[in-house]
């Protein structure tokens, strides 16, 4: 064993040459991956996250050993972990403590729980895979014996956090049984006391004083469908009857009123429609009083489930869609407006931070499972919402059980070994290399349900098509438009959206 | 160490005397500052005693004929010495006292305000903070502990920190280390049975580069030590607070260094960046180091913008408010021991004097931008 | 890389094994597949035979400059990654390791030297 204690000691100050001198003459590499921002730029991204934008070939002068040891790039990258002066960096543990942060979500296992409480609804969506309009209560309300089922299966979870989300059809026409699950779990939380926020997923439409005051009692989030202003919502959302937006916006009021503004959050769809429209669906939203949007892709289940061509061209058109809606709202934020996309500031928090977002589409290895379960009204378990929209045109590839088998069998069976075992990025062809590969995810179901195969072709994906455009973007703008877009990011990561 | 002292004639003791300061109350541990005009002998009951007057005979230890006693307070901890000179060692009006723990360093920083010197002092200054410790009241906000390198007390930094929790359960303890000891999890192991939420460690970082860092602080590994020891700090939940000192090595890397604490050590309490204290080796290494504030402004504010975005707490310590851009002065903080603040005569006419973080009345050079505002 | 053939039904390129392991040229065309097909043969003493079929009925001139462009850029790039990939593997295995290592098993001492003169030593 080297003895720790230097004996060439003197109190002498030594030049920088010296400390020079003593480090090695030759350095080594760290695993990073690149990835070719623009005509001239090319981004290098390390184990953990951390990227640094540098000229083209910049990847290829390091691993040939081109870079000089007295220029400002070394330093970056050496500061930055992309390459040691030890064959083993001598701040392994540094690294592999931002790399376990960066898996995090893989230590605390399930924690959003999805009740599916009735397929009943009183709107008729075009775009809606699942609902049932006026249908008889019995069959499509999920049975008293499945909640409960359902429940206990969540409190074997082991994660502190737990996530009660309910969702139909619209929920609330079966407020009963919303009721009923939240004052169960309430008394047996007594015992587990884990951290459990509920979310009621709504379109707002059918709110009363007494639901409101029991989302008040229990502090349940209420989370709406808004498409945008009244043409665009109204003909994505058809009700007969009152128009939808405006029973939607009165909805909120009012439930801003009884719960506070915060409590309320909305969802957008796109639609065919919408991507026409994307500073007007903004604007609507900043007009409700709302501080951020989710520019979501048009869904690919249902309709154009196996049109790989049709898929590729709605991709694109979306694509042009986001970054105008993105540059919108950057505008707003120029002039003052806090306003934030939410799919940006996920992959944000992946790029700018040591930090990362546990959002389902966007872990490796998948949230399916591990992150999210589905409790469907038929007592059906699914790995996520898009499984169970497969169920319903009869490809039952994700459905794990039945909730009255037990734990092991639904959550460490069969089933969400093999989900799990094709959503790792880190092993899929494509994704091993990608410079993107911290930031993303792996999305089984999509995969399966556009191309027939869990692991699915990267250069056929509309997955990847999206997501590699999307971050080859922010990255452009970081790098070009560094300042203000920057600091405008930064806010979007730290600031709460209300 | 607290530079204010008195000298006087000693007698009756050839030890270090150490003591808590009183103007009557007799108590075992009291050292009385005597103000009678007769030669009367007004030890009973007291420790030791301080006079102006001039004594030839006394019972217990007195310094005496001492031309102009300190201002001191009841209750403040002084050490009379064999040779006549009396040194205040705590005031319990002042929020900046310090326990000095160790002359030794194992770096040898360019610009150390306190340059090390190769002595085992250790136990003896363990001695004199131990007494120090044992006379202060339990109501102190907060102690400093500082030197020289602290840790390189081994066990005794231990015993002194397990010693201040003891007699001092709600006073907050901050201590002046490199952190490079704590690169060693045995070590951080040790620290964690002594630490608490009330214990603060200042740990100085200069750059993100390490070859930079070890120049700085004329020590070979220690950025990696540094750094290793934050983390074995964060993983036992030990509160810390970053310090940069600003000088002509550091500047140029600050928004890089940004980001480095932020993606690395986001755990840390706080991040400082200090004005450079002109005393000490700096003007030995004028050179190398000095740079007008006015010079490392746009730099400064990337850096202190970043932190602040990305939710680190930030400051400014040592620094003049006419050499920070506007949008800084928020983060400007009177950091400046009263008794080592100056300021220049021509800041007399400055409306924001009273907000101003001043000059170290130490330091020998000053800008020649300083304006007032 | 040389084109060996070209005409709307077919683009043959030869790319010498010395330079382009196997690996990085499947990398390469993977990323091709929604413009072409393509087969990989050996070509003695030291090559492999790249064969690049039109997806449609013919390639248009266009389709046949892109697929050169990006096989071009494609084979030195993945090289690139390839070198990165062998040169860093266990490094990266290491960092997982240790990541994932919940008891402290993989800890591992500074090997750097303090330097203090009177000779305080942290590990004792």
């Amino acid at each position: 064993m080297k003895n720790i204690i230097s004996n060439t000691y003197s109190r002498k100050f030594r030049g920088i040459s010296t400390f020079e001198s003593e480090a090695e003459s030759i350095y080594f590499l760290l695993p990073f991956k690149f990835h070719s921002i623009s005509i001239d730029r090319e981004v290098l991204v390390n184990e953990i996250g951390d990227y640094l934008i540098v000229p083209q070939g910049t990847a290829k002068a390091i691993v040939h050993r081109e870079i000089d040891f007295s220029s400002n790039l070394y330093r970056d990258l050496v500061a930055n972990f992309f390459i040691s002066p030890t064959p083993v960096p001598e701040l392994l543990n540094v690294i592999s403590t931002r790399y376990r942060t960066k898996k995090k979500s893989l230590g605390s296992f399930t924690s959003l729980h999805i009740f599916v409480v009735t397929l009943r609804c009183n709107h008729s969506c075009h775009y809606c895979q699942v609902s049932r309009a006026a249908e008889s209560k019995s069959e499509f309300d999920i049975s008293y014996k499945d909640l409960d089922a359902g429940i206990n299966h969540m409190f074997l979870s082991p994660s502190e956090e737990l996530t009660v989300e309910f969702q139909g059809g619209e929920p609330l026409l079966a407020f009963d049984k919303v009721r009923y699950a939240v004052e169960r779990i309430q008394l047996l939380n007594e015992d587990f006391k884990k951290e459990i926020s509920y979310v009621i997923c709504t379109n707002s439409t059918i709110l009363n004083d007494e639901i409101l005051l029991f989302c008040k009692n229990y502090n349940i989030l209420i989370s709406t469908s808004l498409d945008g202003p009244a043409f665009i919502h109204n003909a994505n959302r058809f009700k007969s009857g009152r128009a939808s937006y405006d029973l939607v916006i009165e909805g909120i009021d009012r439930t801003r009123q009884a719960l506070g503004h915060d409590k309320v959050s909305a969802l957008m769809t796109t639609t065919a429609l919408s991507l026409k429209y994307p500073k007007e669906i903004i604007d609507n939203y900043v007009e409700n009083g709302f501080g951020n949007i989710f520019l979501r892709p048009i869904s690919p289940y249902g309709f154009a489930l196996k049109n790989q061509k049709k898929n590729h061209y709605q991709t694109a058109e979306f694509l042009d869609f986001y970054k105008q809606g993105l540059e919108h709202i950057l505008n707003l934020n120029a002039q003052g407006v806090f306003f934030k996309e939410d799919y940006t500031s996920i992959i944000l928090q992946k790029i700018l931070t040591p930090f990362t977002e546990n959002y389902v589409d966007l872990q490796s290895p998948t949230g399916l499972v591990s992150s999210v379960i589905v409790f469907n009204y038929d007592g059906f378990v699914y790995a996520s919402d898009e499984s169970r929209m497969l169920a319903e045109i009869k490809d039952y590839t994700f459905q794990l059980g039945h909730v009255t088998q037990p734990y092991e069998e639904l959550f460490l069976g069969d089933k969400a070994k093999q989900i799990l075992n094709n959503g790792v990025a880190e092993c899929l062809a494509g994704c091993s290399d990608c410079a993107f590969l911290t930031y993303c995810g792996a999305d089984p179901v999509l995969h399966y349900a556009t191309q027939n195969d869990m692991q699915g072709h990267r250069a056929f994906s509309i997955f990847c098509k999206k997501n590699m455009e999307i971050i080859r973007y922010l990255f452009e703008m970081l790098d070009i438009r560094k300042g203000y877009v920057e600091s405008t990011f930064q806010s979007w990561i730290h600031k709460p959206a209300a | 160490m607290m530079e204010l002292r008195s000298k006087g004639k000693p007698l009756s003791f050839t030890q270090p005397i150490i003591g808590r300061i009183t103007y009557g109350l007799a108590a075992e541990s009291s050292i009385l500052i005597d103000h009678s005009l007769d030669n009367t002998d007004v030890s009973d009951g007291y420790l030791a005693v301080l006079t102006k007057r001039s004594v030839t005979t006394h019972l217990s230890p007195i310094i005496h004929s001492i031309p102009s006693i300190q201002p001191l307070s009841e209750g403040d901890v002084i050490m009379m010495l064999p040779n006549g000179i009396i040194q205040t060692l705590f005031r319990v009006n002042s929020l900046d006292n310090t326990l000095f723990t160790t002359d030794r360093c194992n770096s040898n920083c360019l610009m150390c305000s306190q340059p090390p010197k190769d002595i085992d002092d250790i136990e003896y200054y363990y001695n004199v903070n131990h007494q120090v410790i044992s006379l202060i009241p339990s109501t102190t906000e907060i102690i400093g502990i500082t030197g020289g390198e602290p840790t390189l007390l081994g066990k005794r930094f231990f015993d002194m920190i397990s010693h201040i929790n003891r007699k001092l359960p709600a006073t907050t303890i901050h201590i002046l280390t490199n952190g490079r000891s704590f690169a060693w999890k045995n070590f951080t192991t040790r620290f964690e049975s002594v630490n608490s939420s009330n214990l603060v460690l200042g740990i100085p970082l200069y750059s993100d580069y390490y070859l930079d860092h070890d120049y700085i602080v004329q020590a070979s590994h220690a950025f990696n030590q540094t750094v290793l020891g934050l983390h074995n700090l964060a993983s036992i939940g030990a509160r810390i607070e970053l310090r940069v000192v600003l000088h002509k090595l550091t500047f140029k890397r600050l928004p890089e260094l940004a980001k480095f604490i932020f993606l690395n050590l986001p755990f840390v309490e706080q991040v400082a960046f200090m004005g450079l204290e002109y005393t000490g080796y700096t003007p030995h290494n004028d050179k190398l180091l000095w740079i007008d504030p006015l010079e490392y402004a746009d730099e400064l504010d990337i850096a202190v913008t970043y932190l602040n975005n990305n939710g680190i707490n930030v400051s400014i310590y040592n620094h003049p408010l006419c050499l920070l851009p506007k949008p800084m002065w928020r983060f400007s903080v009177k950091s400046i021991s009263d008794w080592k603040r100056h300021f220049l005569p021509k800041c007399d006419s400055c409306l924001v004097k009273a907000d101003c973080g001043g000059i170290f009345a130490t330091s020998r050079k000053v800008s020649l931008n300083i304006n007032p505002q | 890389m040389d084109v060996l053939a070209s005409t709307d039904e077919l683009l043959q390129f030869i790319v010498n094994e010395d330079i382009y392991s196997e690996t990085v040229i499947f990398k390469t065309i993977y990323w091709l597949a929604p413009i072409a097909s393509f087969d990989i043969l050996k070509f003695p003493p030291k090559s492999f035979l790249i064969t690049a079929r039109p997806n449609t009925a013919s390639f248009s001139e266009e389709i046949k400059k892109e697929i050169e462009i990006q096989l071009r850029k494609g084979l030195v790039d993945f090289k690139v990654r390839d070198l990165i990939n062998q040169e860093t593997s266990s490094v990266r295995s290491m960092i997982i390791a240790k990541a994932f290592d919940n008891d402290g098993f993989l800890d591992i001492e500074p090997q750097s030297q303090i330097s203090d003169p009177i000779g305080f030593d942290p590990t004792r």
